[in-house]
């Protein structure tokens, strides 16, 4: 090893070898700092998301029955009571479509649907349209079919019955006459 | 039976940054701190230069620890790469100033070293060298770097810095007034 080498030896020996504290603080400071910017921004991404996801299922909720939407059915009527041999009179019958989240239920304003019950089984996508109103016979047992929750001893007995049909021949609603 | 960060390769303790582990960061800057103050404070002669170095290529080491690739060279030559961009960008194209502010720096490096004078001539042809030779004369003398890692720092070839090493000392011996018999 000649003489130059001996020095350069020496004086990579005289230099420090290290940084000092202070700069080992700042760079672990520094790494706090972005830790903590980045924990703020996944914050503020979840809270994006959060509220994106929220707005998505607003969007893709089910959308009101074109029956509820357009026309005034009342869910939830009075009683109607037909005449029947047995003593026992017809509980108040309720209908058994389920209530939606955020629909609001309007109120029965047109004379015509007054005393309409919405069949549970007769729920379609299909506007109401231009409906018409078929007077008929039906039986207890033909109500129990359609969904309507009936209590009666003689199930053949015949009650008189306006048929709301939609315009795609679909009945929609009944009502029960005295 | 968990592993101390202490224990980690570069690799684990990259993976480990990224996740935002304080540790891991620790560990890898008190193993590869000293490499880069070295080179920065070799490199500019100011220690002031070389803190601020250090401090900016591991502040970017945590902002970014995806930049750092395995497959593209180990750890130190990543940062001492990042380093070298510095100091460059630090001191521009005028290493005079560094040498006139080295000299009056007050924390004189030689206060203890016998031999003093020699060795601060020494120095001061060393900030005086072209930057591409004294990178050389840093990584492979004053940092006893292997050829090959000086060469994957530097990008060039081996046969690069077998030469510039060459060139370096011998323009180190004649402004030393000496005569380099050394062969590369």
């Amino acid at each position: 090893m000649n003489e130059l080498n001996k020095e350069l030896k020496a004086l990579a020996d005289c230099f420090p070898r290290q940084a000092s504290a202070r700069v080992e603080r700042e760079v672990l400071a520094g790494f706090q700092r972005k830790q903590r910017r980045r924990a703020w921004f996944r914050v503020g991404m979840a809270a994006c998301l959060t509220v994106l996801a929220g707005l998505a299922i607003w969007q893709m909720r089910p959308a009101p029955s074109p029956l509820l939407a357009s026309k005034s059915i009342p869910t939830t009527v009075t009683p109607v009571t037909p005449k029947m041999e047995t003593a026992s009179p017809m509980p108040p019958v309720e209908t058994a479509v389920r209530p939606r989240r955020r629909i609001r239920r309007p109120e029965a304003t047109d004379p015509n649907f007054a005393g309409f019950i919405s069949l549970p089984r007769a729920i379609s996508g299909v506007p109401l349209g231009n409906p018409y109103i078929v007077r008929t016979k039906v039986s207890a047992a033909q109500l129990g079919f359609a969904g309507l929750p009936v209590i009666a001893s003689d199930l053949q007995q015949q009650i008189d019955a306006d048929v709301l049909v939609g315009s795609d021949g679909m009945a929609r609603a009944i009502r029960l006459s005295q | 039976m968990t592993t101390l960060p202490e224990q980690l390769n570069d690799e684990d303790l990259i993976r480990l940054i990224k996740i935002g582990q304080e540790g891991a960061f620790t560990v890898l800057y008190r193993r590869h701190q000293g490499s880069v103050f070295r080179f920065a404070l070799h490199m500019s002669g100011r220690t002031d230069v070389a803190e601020e170095v250090t401090q900016d290529v591991f502040l970017e080491l945590a902002k970014r620890p995806q930049q750092y690739q395995p497959d593209r060279g180990n750890m130190q030559s990543f940062l001492m790469g990042m380093a070298r961009n510095k100091v460059r960008r630090r001191l521009g194209d005028d290493p005079v100033s560094s040498l006139v502010e080295s000299l009056v720096a007050p924390d004189d490096p030689f206060h203890d070293c016998a031999r003093s004078r020699e060795l601060r001539a020494l120095h001061m042809a060393i900030l005086g060298l072209p930057p591409r030779y004294r990178e050389v004369i840093v990584l492979c003398e004053l940092e006893e770097l292997d050829y090959q890692t000086a060469a994957q720092l530097l990008g060039c070839a081996i046969g690069t810095i077998r030469s510039r090493l060459s060139r370096a000392r011998n323009i180190l011996a004649a402004k030393l007034g000496r005569r380099e018999r050394c062969a590369i």
